[in-house]
């Protein structure tokens, strides 16, 4: 029984923030260590100018794991962790702007949505919390019934939220009140980071099925069932109008923004599950799996180009970000690897 | 029986260990678990101690196969004893102790198969739980994978984790569960205590009634609560089945810690060394009274006139 028990411990998080480039492209921001946000300095060979929390602050810091990508606005860079908190910091130096870090009440998974003068929190505890961007002040609160993973999305004055109960909320983002006479509901969890083009809202869920949802109205337009769960952000390429979306099935699926028909021959299949949202670099489209295979894929017919087998060599759940031409992967652990998305080649560039 | 065991093995062969472990034992286990929950409405904490009782219960007829051999060594030892202490050459020892279990009909190994079968479910379990209960959203990309493809099995995930005062994800930090599963496996170990022919084995198992019930304690504080949960009833059921098995033969005060329950009451001296006859001299003892033993015995006589 002993031995039995030695084979389980407690899974604990480790997060999966992927990396956020500051508007003037000089810092990048990125979780390079569990539980920790550093900006590093693309100038300067990726050193890290600072890192949150230090350790010596008082009373000590533990965020646990970061989850959602931080949110850059203005001079200061938003995130939600673990430790239930909302954080507020400088881009500057990774000081905190707020007096006191906002509690949620849960953990924070969803990434966090800023606007001109709130930033949105979604928390394990089922709230949605508008906060002052200055101050860190709570505004009004929206319970969605259950916990919140999906990241809020900001709209014009519309704000979307989705919950592991299945439901859709279209929220007018001054005041929390519900749009839509009833939310779109699946009776599965939506976990997605939802997708807007147009009017048309793209979310996938545990229901093994894409959503496409008009933004206006909240009703179903056309839906995509596969064979397991939509957790990455679809993306999609407004030019020809097609949604990429990633399966935990381990497929990349094109389809029609407009009727959710597929657009390639077949999906194409990666080794092993996609849970990073896929990013375009030119004429690429990149794909990373679970175990940090990286696919460059034709955006027309879905064909490798090229694809560098366990490159990183690491568990990869966050999603890309593309500086100056290159993919940024953020791996579990923190190391962070640039990919050219022309030749396929990488490079680990955190020491 | 033994096609079954020929087709898991055959299984294993064909998939390789760990893809062939996790399609016969762990996928099952986690999407019953998932069907059990949604069955509940829901209620993860409900569906684990549910999900319990039907193993166990399931796998009964191996746990009092175990008791009831258990019991026939218990039952044996006052001869073992006097086989020890009369021949001191190891070959006629060992001669002797066989003769000893053709005539009594006892396996010693009668309590390896079931417990066999016990720790690979155990095994499956805490594995499928770890699963299961999960407590980060990492362990849900992994669940993804071992979800059959049947809508009604992911209506709940992911799993409301909170029943009465514990985060099933994670380890109980108000140490009530942990001291709950100490006190179960103390009790359900002193009740399953085989007594010690030598104070050798004596010492040993004193030791593991205090340092099991001590290490699971130290093991359930690093736990997801949900494995603690199902330790505890897995516990209480086992206390029950012992209870089936000694009937009021069970003694309660085998329990108490000075109580000698693994400490065999020495037997009478006795100069003839027939077998049968020396069964009936000493005194059994560990947690069966010794009264109650004697009367099977008186009992069996009856029948044989």
């Amino acid at each position: 029984m002993l031995a039995a028990a030695g084979c389980v411990t407690e899974d604990k998080p480790k997060g999966w923030a992927g990396p956020v480039t500051s508007a003037d492209g000089t810092i990048l921001v990125a979780s390079t260590d569990k539980g920790k946000l550093s900006a590093l300095s693309i100038a300067d060979d990726f050193k890290a100018e600072w890192t949150f929390p230090t350790g010596d602050e008082e009373p000590k810091i533990d965020l646990e794991a970061i989850y959602g990508t931080p949110v850059l606005q203005g001079d200061n860079v938003y995130f939600g962790a673990y430790d239930s908190k909302v954080y507020a910091l400088s881009l500057k130096d990774g000081s905190p702007v707020w007096d006191q870090p906002f509690d949620t009440g849960g953990p924070v998974v969803a990434r966090l949505t800023a606007g001109d003068t709130t930033v949105y929190a979604a928390s394990e505890d089922g709230n949605v919390y508008a906060l002052d961007l200055r101050t860190g002040k709570p505004g009004w609160t929206f319970g969605a019934g259950a916990a919140v993973w999906a990241a809020p999305l900001l709209e014009g004055d519309v704000l979307y939220v989705a919950s592991v109960n299945g439901k859709l909320f279209a929220l007018n983002a001054a005041t929390g009140e519900t749009k839509w006479d009833q939310p779109f509901s699946t009776g599965h969890g939506l976990i997605s980071d939802p997708r807007l083009s147009g009017s048309t809202l793209l979310i996938g869920g545990i229901d093994r099925t894409l959503h496409a949802v008009n933004a206006e109205t909240g009703k179903e337009i056309w839906s995509f069932k596969t064979d397991n769960w939509f957790w990455g952000r679809p993306l999609v390429d407004e030019t020809s109008g097609t949604v990429y979306a990633p399966n935990l099935d381990g497929r990349v699926y094109a389809l029609s923004l407009e009727d959710g028909s597929a657009v390639w021959d077949a999906p194409f299949e990666a080794k092993e599950p996609l849970r990073s949202a896929p990013v375009l670099a030119g004429d690429t489209l990149v794909v990373v799996d679970r175990r940090g295979n990286v696919y460059g894929l034709k955006p027309e017919d879905g064909k490798l180009k090229w694809s560098a087998a366990a490159a990183l060599e690491k568990t990869v759940l966050a999603d890309p970000a593309v500086l100056d031409g290159q993919v940024v992967i953020s791996a579990e652990g923190g190391d962070l690897f640039t990919v050219d998305p022309v030749a396929g080649s990488s490079e680990k560039v955190t020491k | 029986m033994i096609g079954t065991l020929l087709a898991v093995v055959g299984s294993f062969i064909a998939l390789g260990p760990g893809p062939a472990w996790d399609t016969l034992f762990i996928n099952p286990l986690i999407n019953s678990l998932l069907l059990l929950t949604n069955a509940v409405g829901g209620q993860f904490g409900i569906a684990i101690i549910l999900f319990t009782v039907i193993l166990r219960l399931a796998t009964i007829p191996f746990t009092l196969r175990q008791l009831q051999s258990t019991r026939a060594m218990q039952e044996m030892q006052p001869r073992m004893q006097e086989i020890q202490k009369k021949y001191k050459d190891p070959k006629r020892r060992q001669e002797e102790t066989l003769k000893l279990y053709r005539e009594t009909g006892v396996n010693p190994l009668g309590c390896f198969m079931p417990m066999a079968i016990q720790m690979l479910v155990f095994f499956a379990l805490y594995r499928a739980l770890a699963f299961v209960v999960g407590g980060s959203p990492e362990s849900l990309v992994g669940l993804s994978q071992r979800v059959y493809p049947w809508s009604y099995l992911t209506q709940s995930i992911p799993l409301e984790q909170s029943f009465l005062w514990l985060e099933l994800g994670k380890p109980d930090k108000t140490y009530i569960l942990p001291l709950m599963v100490g006190l179960s496996t103390y009790v359900q170990t002193r009740l399953s205590a085989t007594p010690a022919t030598t104070p050798q084995q004596q010492q040993q198992q004193q030791m593991m009634t205090w340092m099991m019930p001590l290490m699971l304690v130290w093991i359930t504080l690093a736990l997801p609560s949900g494995v603690g949960v199902y330790w505890v009833i897995s516990n209480v059921f086992q206390v029950f089945a012992s209870y089936m098995v000694y009937g009021r033969r069970m003694s309660w005060r085998a329990l108490l810690p000075t109580a000698a329950a693994t400490e065999p009451r020495r037997p009478r001296p006795k100069p003839q060394t027939d077998v049968q006859e020396e069964a009936e001299g000493p005194a059994p003892s560990g947690p069966l009274e010794a009264r109650s033993a004697h009367g099977k015995r008186r009992g069996k006589r009856k029948k044989r006139r």
